[in-house]
């Protein structure tokens, strides 16, 4: 995990985190969402994912060498690498959002195509990210912010996260439901939040935890992320 | 369905513990004490010479990682802040917000009009460099790169640097906000003939 992304998880003075926990509802109700953005039924994980009930995103991994033409992953390495990707590409469908994120041919940055189904002016993603990679970590999330709206209108913002080697689902705590993303590919894990979402200052609040392969709770923290660089 | 305690509990331990380590991280109050969210000023029209005065001004005034908030001192406030923390609270901008200010544009990405932000006004904007480059949001546009004219832009996916005049050397001025080790200014750079760059424009100048 990159140093800047890690001095940047916990920064909110504790009324903020109360207010936080608040909002999530200690002792309230959350109501899991049975559907995913593209309208497929949200699988529940393999395992009980300790805290909270979660839809469960789902995410394909395909080699780019090998990706079908004319599909989502096909045309967002087309438009954001028109020089090639390498590896593979991970492919996530969420609640709120869809998006790609491959690496490029030389493997010293990231890149993502972000979209919630929803654009201003009908393009085919509304949003895109790049992350020069330092020592195989982002210098930031990379957070996109301004073009995405959800299905309400609000703004969604997209950020990467760089989990714990032990880590096998992050889970996004949204106001009412919980999204998890499993990891894949060794690449950083491009999540979505409608809440925490400030765009007169360029900035989001993501509420995260970690869990390993048995749903066991391994993290749980605030990601602070600006529009930057 | 009732959500257990126990893990909002942990939650909240975790944070606490974060946050101790990481208390020290602020060492500027350069934005806390000057700067301002105040509404903008919607703009009738914008003129080159008055954005290149905006992008002029900015000079010696450092670097933000993620900032846009400057006064006009010719000094950086806040030299040396942590490399690629936002939140440190320094003075200058970034490369892409230098640019949203200079270009004086809508934190609504659907919106083409234009808005004066003022130097105290803390505003980095929706956009990174990657982002300009593409051409993203309602104002912008690329632009090939030998129909530059001042105050338009070279974008990369990870910089971008506003057009001042070509020399005669078939090199550029461009006024950028380059990093925290060397602030914002004007300089001479070879970004136009990168292929990694490409041209990009504001739309909507009155003159």
């Amino acid at each position: 995990m990159g140093r800047a992304l890690r001095s940047r998880l916990a920064v909110l003075a504790p009324t903020a985190v109360a207010l936080t926990v608040g909002a999530l509802g200690c002792g309230g109700s959350q109501t899991t969402p049975s559907r995913l953005l593209d309208g497929s039924p949200a699988r529940r994980a393999p395992v009980e994912i300790e805290g909270v009930p979660i839809a469960l995103s789902r995410v394909t991994i395909q080699d780019v060498e090998s990706v079908t033409e004319g599909s989502r992953v096909a045309d967002c390495i087309a438009d954001d690498s028109p020089d090639g990707a390498s590896g593979v590409a991970i492919h996530r469908i969420g609640v709120l959002d869809e998006s790609v994120t491959f690496a490029s041919l030389s493997g010293r940055s990231v890149s993502a195509c972000d979209d919630t189904g929803n654009t201003r002016d009908g393009r085919t993603w509304c949003g895109h990210a790049f992350g020069m990679l330092v020592k195989g970590s982002l210098r930031d999330p990379r957070l996109d912010l301004g073009g995405c709206l959800a299905e309400d209108g609000r703004p969604v913002a997209f950020a990467w996260v760089e989990p714990e080697p032990q880590t096998r689902y992050v889970v996004i705590h949204e106001a009412g439901f919980a999204v998890a993303y499993e990891t894949a590919g060794g690449l950083p894990i491009r999540v979505a939040t409608a809440a925490g979402v400030d765009v007169e200052r360029s900035r989001a609040v993501l509420v995260l935890s970690e869990h390993a392969a048995d749903g066991r709770m391994t993290r749980a923290y605030e990601l602070e992320a600006y529009v930057a660089g | 369905m009732r959500l257990p305690c126990a893990f909002f509990a942990a939650f909240l331990t975790a944070f606490a513990l974060a946050a101790a380590g990481s208390a020290g991280a602020y060492h500027t109050r350069f934005v806390a004490e000057r700067c301002h969210f105040d509404a903008p000023t919607p703009l009738a029209s914008i003129t080159r010479d008055g954005s290149t005065t905006i992008a002029l001004r900015a000079r010696r005034e450092g670097y933000q990682w993620g900032g846009g908030c400057w006064n006009n001192n010719d000094v950086d406030d806040s030299p040396g802040d942590p490399t690629s923390d936002p939140a440190t609270g320094g003075e200058g901008p970034d490369c892409s917000g230098l640019t949203f200010k200079t270009w004086r544009e809508s934190l609504d990405t659907g919106n083409s009009g234009a808005y004066g932000w003022g130097r105290f006004r803390y505003v980095h904007g929706p956009y990174t460099a990657a982002a300009f480059k593409r051409g993203d949001g309602a104002p912008n546009k690329t632009v090939s790169k030998s129909a530059l004219v001042r105050m338009d832009a070279l974008a990369s996916d990870g910089h971008i640097g506003l057009f001042y005049a070509s020399n005669p050397d078939g090199s550029d001025q461009i006024v950028e906000a380059k990093g925290e080790a060397y602030g914002t200014n004007l300089w001479t750079r070879t970004y136009r003939g990168s292929t990694s760059y490409s041209g990009v424009r504001r739309a909507g100048w009155s003159s």
